[in-house]
């Protein structure tokens, strides 16, 4: 696909795209965020940890639509949303723990400016209404699904962009953050599924 | 334009002095002003091993076709990610005018005249047809053969 998501990181910010490929990378929330692959690497490293009291966050993630597609395509009405907050399976091999206490958040506001997420490494990122990314937020996994999307907008607040003459990122930047609450159980919780969806006049 | 991924097509008959004249994706966008020209328009099969369904309708006067293929691109990747559709072929009518419409985000069209059909493609490669109306275009099918028919008609 012409299209991918990317993943802004770091100070950069670079760029790292997250859903192309044969094994695409995906999204890893982590409690770091610099100049390194260590920033969106799907491995263990760099754990949000439960807290005794209060909430704990992983730094806020970025995430845009990108298109190297040249000189043919009009893109519109990109949209993020979720399959909802995933069950627990049976049998469980790999030993997922439920959602409880945990929550993916996305930042109600989108737009054209990227700031490097904040927070102490390894410990919490800052919240992000707090770090001032946004001035509220929205539990994705709970509130956005195939029937309830969330418009993303494309870049520049335009209606539709294209075709473009040079690769690009085509729609605003999406913030999303973890956050954990006392009641979580320490683990790995059960993959969740997150989409873009975007139209292109065909 | 035709991408090496899709598994549809569209095709849209054009007013002609000859019989009949056929425009199709494969020379042509959607966006283009001869699009807006068409009397009917489909969305079919590339081959024999694409989900054989072909949506069709008539565009009555005072409506305007919209085509989009929407696409979907996964953040984040769970179990539920198999069973949902990777592409959507999107064919709409609504009454009434816009200017460049191939530019026009659906999403700023309110579903008050016509109809919205989606043609969902999955990763397994099958499909499933989903219609949504204002109340005066019907859904019908017909098998014919190998493929099935939907066509979207004014009532």
């Amino acid at each position: 696909m012409p299209v991918c998501i990317k993943r802004a990181y770091g100070s950069g910010p670079s760029e790292i795209d997250i859903s192309g490929g044969a094994e695409p990378i995906g999204l890893k929330l982590k409690t770091y965020d610099g100049n390194t692959t260590e920033s969106y690497l799907f491995n263990a490293t760099h754990p949000v940890p439960k807290p005794s009291s209060g909430n704990k966050h992983s730094y806020t993630a970025t995430i845009f639509l990108h298109s190297d597609e040249l000189n043919t395509e009009i893109y519109s009405d990109p949209k993020i949303y979720s399959g909802g907050v995933p069950a627990v399976p049976d049998p469980n091999p790999n030993g997922y723990v439920a959602w409880t206490g945990a929550q993916i958040f996305v930042a109600d506001d989108t737009n054209d400016t990227y700031t490097q997420a904040a927070g102490v490494q390894d410990d919490s990122g800052t919240e992000m209404v707090a770090q001032g990314l946004t001035s509220s937020k929205t539990d994705l996994l709970a509130t956005y699904n195939a029937s309830n999307m969330k418009s993303v907008g494309l870049v520049g607040g335009v209606g539709s962009i294209g075709p473009i003459t040079s690769a690009q990122r085509i729609s605003k930047y999406v913030r999303l953050q973890g956050t954990l609450g006392t009641t979580c159980s320490a683990g790995s919780t059960v993959p969740a599924t997150i989409y873009m969806r975007y139209s292109v006049t065909s | 334009m035709i991408h090496d991924w899709d598994t549809h097509f569209w095709m849209a008959r054009v007013p002609s002095e000859e019989w009949e004249e056929w425009i199709s994706a494969e020379d042509h966008g959607s966006h283009e002003p001869i699009f807006q020209t068409a009397n009917k328009i489909r969305i079919e099969p590339i081959t024999t091993l694409s989900a054989q369904a072909i949506l069709e309708a008539e565009v009555p006067d005072g409506y305007t076709a919209f085509l989009r293929t929407d696409r979907i691109e996964i953040v984040m990747k769970g179990p539920d990610a198999a069973r949902v559709p990777k592409l959507i072929y999107v064919m709409a009518l609504e009454k009434g005018h816009w200017d460049d419409p191939g530019r026009v985000p659906l999403s700023t069209v309110p579903l008050k005249d016509g109809f919205r059909a989606e043609l969902r493609i999955f990763p397994d490669g099958h499909g499933e047809v989903d219609f949504n109306s204002s109340g005066n275009f019907i859904s019908e099918v017909a098998n014919m053969g190998e493929c099935d028919l939907y066509r979207f008609t004014e009532v």
